[in-house]
């Protein structure tokens, strides 16, 4: 008898961990906007792409250019953008950053205090690629579609 | 004291003077660094210094510099200060400094002093604001031989492979020479042995005397060599990583400035295998070693075999600024004789060091936060004798950290 609620213990508990392992994060509502300058050619990324983007492992557009972000503080922008496209919260995101700087691995991403801030780089910085609350009105960037 | 005063008053600046201070010349030259100054206090036995009353001497403080003057070019430096226990102090030490070209995202090179791909977190084992606990599991990341391991000087291949839907994959190849500096535990261990070696020797009637060991001690050097390795880490798309580094070391022991060595030790291959898992407010991860080395001093053989690490740690953040962690770690100083039965003359315990802990983690904001610990100890393995002549089985060691980056 005791052995077979200990068995289903295990069963429970394995199940379990295998639901966290596969099981996609909380799903939230999208109310952020991938943006880059309004000339820029990329017109759109899949999310793997803008993951890979913002975690600094792509860094070159398909053009051949450098690729520059720019992360953007404000909340909830960043939080809903670190959350559901990089999987991380804002806290372990910026831990991420400073591992790969202090082991000399990368140097750190910009960081932007608000919206304003973001639009009026993005506009200036052709290669730049960040992140703004919806909807997006300024004429000088352009939303990035984000293909599944 | 003075020294920790100095690192206080740095952290106070850090803190509260100019929070999230850094440098940023534009896009393509940064100025970065942290501060940390910690507490350490053992019962039984001393831990990595004088710690069995209580320790200040416990401090890092790091500055770099990043240049990009082209893009997929980049040149950096850090220097490191670093006291703990009564060694590496008064010394800043170059860190890391390198010359980085990466022209594909899939392959770039480093030249340089460049940090050593060791398991999931060698590389920023010195950095405590981004560490779980003030300790990283002592079993894998030894805090008393962190020289030999700590960085290559040399060439390393590396870049990031995308795998699709798969995730991705990081590869780090390298060779050269580790650096190992005069003022480390190691070196001035190595240095107390060679001495008391050579008393015995100076003891024994002339005809039983080795003819290899020399009647004085001058001066000990002890070279790198034949230093290579490989690292991988699969990123999963599931917020698993799982990585597996294997490396490859020589070190020669000249005394008195002999250019004919006394001594070596060969590293025939050490391998960490890790798994790490994170979702949420969790983070898991859990390490496997073995380290299959040779030591020969004067022509005799004093170690040989592999060792074998293993460790687990859970960590929870109920609140997002407060981190509960729970460490088990476990060593053994040769895997197939785990209670030392082919050394009877030996304490068992030496054998073996089992290690339970549990820390807290406070974040007062992203570029500071403190951390609490205490760890209970069976076993006498890792302990070098220059910090212990008199090791008990039974220990406990605790430290506290305040830590800010910039």
């Amino acid at each position: 008898m005791g052995g077979r609620v200990v068995r289903h213990k295990r069963y429970l508990l394995g199940l379990l961990l295998l639901w966290l392992a596969v099981s996609p994060p909380l799903a939230m509502a999208e109310s952020f906007a991938v943006i880059v300058a309004a000339n820029h050619p990329v017109a759109a990324l899949s999310s793997h792409q803008v993951q890979r983007i913002f975690l600094g492992k792509m860094k070159k557009w398909p053009n051949g250019e450098a690729v520059h972000i720019a992360f953007n503080s404000s909340e909830p922008t960043n939080g809903m953008f670190t959350h559901q496209v990089l999987r991380k919260t804002p806290r372990q995101l910026s831990s991420y950053w400073r591992k790969a700087l202090y082991s000399g691995r990368s140097m750190l991403p910009l960081y932007l205090a608000d919206d304003q801030q973001v639009l009026d780089y993005v506009a200036d910085h052709p290669n730049v690629i960040s992140v703004v609350a919806e909807p997006v009105t300024d004429p000088r960037v352009k939303r990035v579609l984000i293909q599944p | 004291m003075r020294r920790s005063v100095i690192v206080l008053v740095l952290l106070f600046c850090c803190t509260w003077v100019t929070p999230g201070l850094s440098l940023e010349f534009g896009d393509s030259l940064q100025l970065h660094g942290f501060v940390s100054q910690g507490y350490l206090q053992s019962s039984n036995n001393h831990f990595l210094g004088d710690s069995r009353s209580g320790s200040f001497k416990m401090s890092e403080v790091a500055v770099n510099a990043n240049w990009r003057p082209l893009a997929g070019l980049r040149i950096g430096v850090q220097g490191f200060y670093r006291n703990l226990g009564d060694f590496s102090e008064d010394e800043v030490v170059l860190d890391w400094g390198l010359l980085e070209y990466q022209p594909f995202d899939a392959l770039g090179v480093r030249l340089g002093k460049v940090k050593m791909p060791l398991g999931l977190y060698n590389e920023v084992r010195d950095v405590p604001a981004l560490l779980p606990m003030v300790f990283l599991p002592q079993s894998i990341y030894d805090e008393s031989r962190r020289d030999a391991n700590l960085g290559y000087i040399g060439a390393g291949l590396f870049g990031n492979l995308d795998c699709g839907s798969w995730g991705d994959l990081d590869y780090h190849f390298f060779t050269g020479e580790a650096d190992i500096p005069d003022q480390s535990i190691l070196q001035q261990n190595n240095e107390d042995s060679a001495i008391a070696v050579i008393n015995r020797n100076n003891n024994l009637p002339v005809n039983k005397q080795n003819p290899l060991i020399p009647a004085t001690f001058e001066s000990l050097e002890r070279e790198s060599e034949d230093l290579y390795g490989a690292a991988l880490v699969y990123n999963t798309p599931w917020n698993i990583r799982l990585g597996a580094t294997l490396l490859h070391s020589k070190s020669e022991v000249f005394l008195n400035g002999s250019s004919r060595p006394v001594g070596d030790t060969v590293v025939h291959h050490r391998f960490v295998v890790s798994l790490e898992y994170s979702r949420d407010n969790w983070l898991f991860v859990s390490e496997y070693g073995e380290t299959d080395r040779t030591s020969n001093m004067f022509g005799n053989e004093s170690l040989d075999g592999p060792s074998q690490s293993w460790y687990a740690m859970l960590c929870y953040s109920p609140w997002p600024s407060w981190t509960f962690s729970l460490l088990y770690d476990e060593f053994y100083r040769l895997k197939h004789d785990k209670h030392s039965d082919d050394r009877p003359q030996a304490e068992p315990a030496t054998g073996w060091r089992k290690d339970i802990g549990v820390g807290i983690r406070y974040d007062v904001n992203d570029w500071c936060n403190l951390k609490a610990e205490y760890h209970y100890v069976d076993g006498m393995a890792m302990q070098l004798g220059v910090v212990n002549d008199n090791i008990k089985r039974y220990w406990s060691y605790s430290a506290a950290k305040l830590s800010v980056m910039f």
